[in-house]
């Protein structure tokens, strides 16, 4: 019984993308207008441009940037919200700049670096850094507030060493935290640094998707944009998923 | 029963944590070498917080407790089992007993399993064992670390009447075999009467010494009737 409904959620759950492809096909075909293409003829220019064009070159591009400011905004996130945690004090100090940093609006951080440092790759990464940072660093501090005090009173009744404490009893408790943050950061991260890249850059998913919306190119921006999900979603995959069941398979038990 | 004192606790006065008033104010009490001594006494009475003091995870207080002539907390780690097992839910059996002593090999973990009756649960995550194979855990992990001092914190709460029958099994054993001077922190009269060879029963507020009973007969001799005989004295102190 339990085995027949796990078959039919799988059947179910692996028709929805053929579902939405459908979909989309009789909408085109009843439009029927070239800012409408079917999804036959986006997958046409998604091999054209994959074959003839800089699609590869590009979502490198784009994955390049993600990639040093997602290190960058963890890294420094990750400092801070460990700081925060630990001192109530700091964490009073700096509420109202965390709470500015969560809020201020993505777009204005990014025309402020663009202007102050001009419209280079340095003033992008660090735009979609300082975007991201606070964000992490509120779930690292509460990963930090939430530790668990018996297990470090049962380290310090053991004369644990401070390094076999961290990697033991510390870590391990963090690092659901981490990666919800390096999730919800994820998912940040890949909307606005395509929103940057159309705003100042020269390359990239994000500054293709710019110029054929100044053409009025639908079915191009379409292939780029399904190109880009589909990396997002191997990421998720292939990356995501394997790292988090390999980091947190002991909370199944 | 060696001479030496083990344990040396001279608390002259240990405040309440948040709240007003004093919790001790003037304890003295030796623990010899090799003894097992049994505090017992309603909750809330200090019976933690002692033993956290004499671990050295408790300093806030004005007075000296020395541990094998050393400060509190300044001596070697206590094999210390607190009220809830404490593993840690990411590592496995043997693994939590080498987190806490690095020097005791796989082998020599494994070994200490299977003396407290858990072979072949090794490589098993403490989600998987039971709350009494859990305990036992704690104590292999307490062993680990060759205490000459080991701190049992309610050992025997919230576990069914079998389960605490195996587990007094389990440390009489210890207390036969590897002689380490044991402090048993219980609210249970009856098993502080099975293991010991003191009681001491800690009262009021600040709290203090009402009575202290010695158990001559060896653990395993000890005649069920004598038992209930001293269970019945301390309670009736305790009412008093």
């Amino acid at each position: 019984m339990g085995q027949q409904r796990g078959d039919r959620s799988f059947w179910i759950e692996a028709a929805s993308l053929p579902l939405l492809l459908l979909v989309w096909q009789a909408c085109a075909m009843m439009v029927a207008h070239r800012l409408f293409p079917a999804p036959i003829a986006v997958f046409q220019e998604i091999w054209f441009l994959a074959t003839e064009r800089y699609l590869f070159a590009d979502l490198g591009e784009t994955l390049r940037r993600a990639a040093i400011a997602f290190v960058a905004a963890m890294t420094i996130g990750v400092a801070i919200g460990g700081a925060l945690g630990r001192a109530r004090t700091l964490d009073r100090l700096f509420a109202s700049w965390i709470l500015i940093g969560l809020n201020i609006p993505a777009i204005v951080v990014a025309i402020a670096c663009y202007i102050w440092l001009g419209l280079s790759e340095f003033a992008l990464i660090l735009a979609v850094t300082i975007n991201k940072t606070p964000l992490v660093a509120v779930t690292m501090r509460e990963g930090v507030r939430a530790l668990d005090t018996g297990f470090s009173e049962l380290a310090r009744a053991y004369r644990v060493s401070f390094w076999r404490r961290l990697r033991l009893i510390v870590v391990p408790q963090l690092m659901p935290f981490v990666l919800t943050a390096a999730r919800t950061g994820l998912s940040l991260i890949w909307k606005i640094v395509l929103v940057f890249e159309v705003l100042g850059s020269d390359g990239g998913v994000g500054f293709r998707i710019g110029v054929y919306f100044q053409n009025f190119d639908i079915t191009g921006i379409l292939a780029y944009t399904l190109s880009f999900m589909a990396v997002v979603i191997a990421f998720e995959y292939l990356v995501m998923r394997p790292l988090e069941q390999r980091i947190l398979g002991w909370r199944q038990v | 029963m060696a001479s030496g004192v083990a344990v040396s606790i001279d608390i002259r006065a240990k405040r309440f944590d948040g709240a007003t008033g004093l919790l001790f104010d003037g304890l003295r009490l030796d623990v010899a070498e090799g003894e097992v001594l049994a505090l017992v006494g309603p909750s809330g009475v200090g019976k933690s917080t002692l033993l956290r003091m004499i671990a050295g995870l408790d300093t806030t207080f004005d007075g000296v407790i020395s541990v094998f002539g050393q400060p509190a907390g300044e001596a070697g780690p206590p094999g210390f089992v607190f009220q809830d097992p404490r593993l840690l839910p990411w590592l496995s059996a043997v693994a939590n007993i080498r987190a806490v002593s690095p020097a005791t090999t796989m082998d020599e973990a494994a070994a200490l399993l299977g003396e407290m009756g858990l072979s072949g649960f090794e490589a098993a995550l403490p989600g998987r064992l039971s709350g009494g194979m859990q305990r036992r855990v704690a104590l292999a992990r307490a062993l680990a670390v060759e205490p000459r001092l080991l701190l049992l914190d309610e050992p025997f709460v919230s576990i069914d009447r079998k389960l605490v029958r195996e587990l007094q099994e389990v440390i009489s054993r210890i207390a036969e075999k590897r002689r380490p001077t044991m402090i048993l922190v219980s609210h249970d009269p009856e098993d502080a009467a099975r293991l010991a060879d003191r009681v001491i029963l800690l009262q009021g507020r600040p709290a203090r010494i009402v009575t202290e009973t010695y158990l001559e007969t060896p653990r395993g001799a000890r005649d069920p009737a004598r038992i209930l005989e001293i269970v019945a004295e301390l309670d009736s102190e305790a009412e008093a």
